[in-house]
């Protein structure tokens, strides 16, 4: 069955209901609209037309995806499982990353919300604050009695 | 539409993202700007609630003490050697200990050359109201001083000598004390420790002399006893045995380094007695299987030459549980027959569980005969 959703921008996409039940949201809403889903249109007002239609692309190469395992919670999880298919899907701007991000929040999209997460933790991993900072564009708005704290507990914690 | 920034995402996609982090990114991001610090602390709940601040246990000294700011509000046990922590390079330990509101178990060692910081230390201890256990090794009796300044500590053990009358105050100022065990010489008169240990349930004390009991101690609610004796003579083995003997609740484990058959007629009169813990001899295996109510039996030094008194044990004590042979001893295919064929001539399978046999010795058989000695009788297994 095709399902109509509208997204932010009032753009019209048409997408195949066992794909969008990949949205927790989407098929909640569907749940709701029950017999009356034929025809209806699922307002997205959170996900402009751009972002959703890349989540739809997402969700269609992904759709015969297993459920994923629950990771063990006191272990720090693995970013280097993702695939080189999403690691091109990827490929994209900060800012895009990060409204695919929301979406996939927004939408319950868990697989999509793991692996852009994981992708920005990999931007994360290894680097030094000041490194961090330059990558995402962050200020340093610490006040001089932060920044005083901040150089006792690097100092407090050197390998001497 | 500007494009989002990092610091434009909601804190739940934060939390998602911190979540793939590790204690050292973790670290680091929090020390990029106000937005982080708090959103860490709070991924690495997970990371930091079992902290050990050992280099010798591998764990990086920038590791673990990136663990203890980061974790210092959800650390739940704690592990520290103070000899890691130099003099003039506590008080930011301290701080964040001081800080450690979740704490409820905390190990202490290493702290010989720290007399003086003990005070700091445990001014920062007084705080946290949830620190039930606390375990403190290698260390003097100026401990218990600061330890009496502690509240609502449930089970201590104390790896360093004391006399009783110094246990006496712990006691007082932590009424809730269920568990009580004291790792190195103990000394004074037991009976003074019982009025003001009315919740202690388990207790465990070494002696090599010097400890007595004037009258019987009446632990209430008291349900393991552990003694280890050492070259203590008769009368005050005879003193100590008779202090508890009158409770039949309570599960007494007495470990001695040389039993002697006249120590022994004392110690078999605790009718609680359910384990024992010696060192080999002929004498002390034949003691034991005129005990046969024992329920764990553990025998040091076991040699092969014993094989006969062993099978007495085995036929004697029905009650048996456990039994751990440690060795210089080779066990073999025919010791494991043996203890099996008396096994099936005296238990009831039907009734009882397989007696748990434990063998720390070399072997002289294959490992894969060992599973014939897995049945309803014996649980065989080899270390």
């Amino acid at each position: 069955m095709i399902i109509k959703l509208e997204s932010a921008d009032k753009v019209i996409f048409e997408s195949d209901v066992s794909i969008a039940n990949h949205s927790e949201t989407i098929k909640t809403a569907l749940e709701d609209l029950g017999d009356e889903v034929d025809g209806s249109v699922v307002p997205l007002p959170n996900v402009n037309s751009a972002i959703l239609r890349k989540v739809l692309h997402w969700a269609t190469f992904h759709k015969d995806d297993p459920e994923a395992a629950e990771e063990i919670e006191n272990k720090e999880k693995r970013t280097d499982d993702i695939s080189s298919w999403d690691a091109d899907f990827l490929k994209v701007d900060q800012g895009t990353l990060f409204e695919l991000m929301l979406a996939a929040d927004y939408l319950g999209i868990k697989g999509l919300l793991d692996v852009t997460c994981k992708t920005v933790a990999n931007m994360i991993k290894g680097r030094s604050p000041q490194d961090i900072r330059e990558t995402f564009a962050i200020p340093n708005d610490f006040s001089p009695a932060e920044e005083e704290q901040v150089r006792k507990e690097n100092e407090w914690c050197e390998e001497k | 539409m500007a494009e989002l920034n990092i610091l434009d995402l909601d804190d739940l996609c934060l939390h998602s993202t911190m979540e793939y982090l590790g204690v050292n990114d973790l670290f680091h991001l929090s020390h990029t700007c106000t937005r982080f610090p708090d959103l860490a602390k709070e991924c690495a709940r997970n990371l930091c609630k079992n902290i050990n601040c050992c280099v010798l246990m591998g764990i990086s000294r920038m590791y673990y003490r990136r663990q203890i700011i980061l974790g210092s509000k959800y650390c739940k046990q704690l592990t520290i050697y103070l000899s890691e922590f130099p003099i003039g390079d506590t008080s930011m330990l301290f701080d964040y200990v001081g800080k450690m509101d979740s704490l409820k178990n905390l190990m202490v060692m290493g702290c010989s050359h720290c007399v003086l910081m003990q005070n700091y230390f445990f001014s920062a201890l007084k705080h946290l109201e949830s620190l039930r256990r606390l375990y403190v090794y290698d260390s003097c009796a100026r401990w218990l001083d600061n330890l009496c300044r502690l509240r609502n500590l449930e089970e201590v053990q104390l790896g360093f000598d004391v006399e009783v009358s110094d246990l006496v105050k712990l006691c007082q100022s932590n009424t809730n004390l269920r568990n009580l065990s004291i790792f190195r010489s103990c000394k004074g008169n037991l009976a003074d420790l019982a009025p003001h240990c009315q919740n202690l349930k388990e207790l465990f004390f070494y002696t090599n002399g010097g400890l007595y009991c004037t009258q019987p101690a009446h632990f209430p609610k008291l349900k393991d006893l552990s003694m280890e004796i050492f070259r203590v003579g008769n009368t005050e083995v005879g003193e100590l045995a008779s202090s508890f003997s009158s409770d039949d609740s309570l599960a007494s484990v007495i470990h001695f380094d040389q039993l002697r058959a006249t120590n022994f007629e004392e110690i078999a009169k605790i009718p609680s007695l359910k384990g024992i813990n010696v060192h080999c001899n002929r004498d002390t295996l034949n003691c034991l299987a005129t005990v046969p109510l024992l329920e764990i039996i553990t025998i040091r030094n076991y040699e092969a030459a014993f094989l006969p008194s062993l099978l007495n044990i085995c036929r004697a004590c029905l009650q048996l549980k456990q039994l751990f042979l440690f060795g210089p001893f080779q066990v073999s295919y025919g010791f494991c027959a043996n203890i099996l064929e008396v096994l099936k001539s005296v238990r009831n399978p039907t009734e009882q569980k397989p007696l748990e046999v434990q063998l720390f010795c070399r072997m002289s058989m294959a490992v894969e005969d060992l599973q014939e000695f897995t049945n309803e009788y014996m649980e065989l297994t080899h270390f």
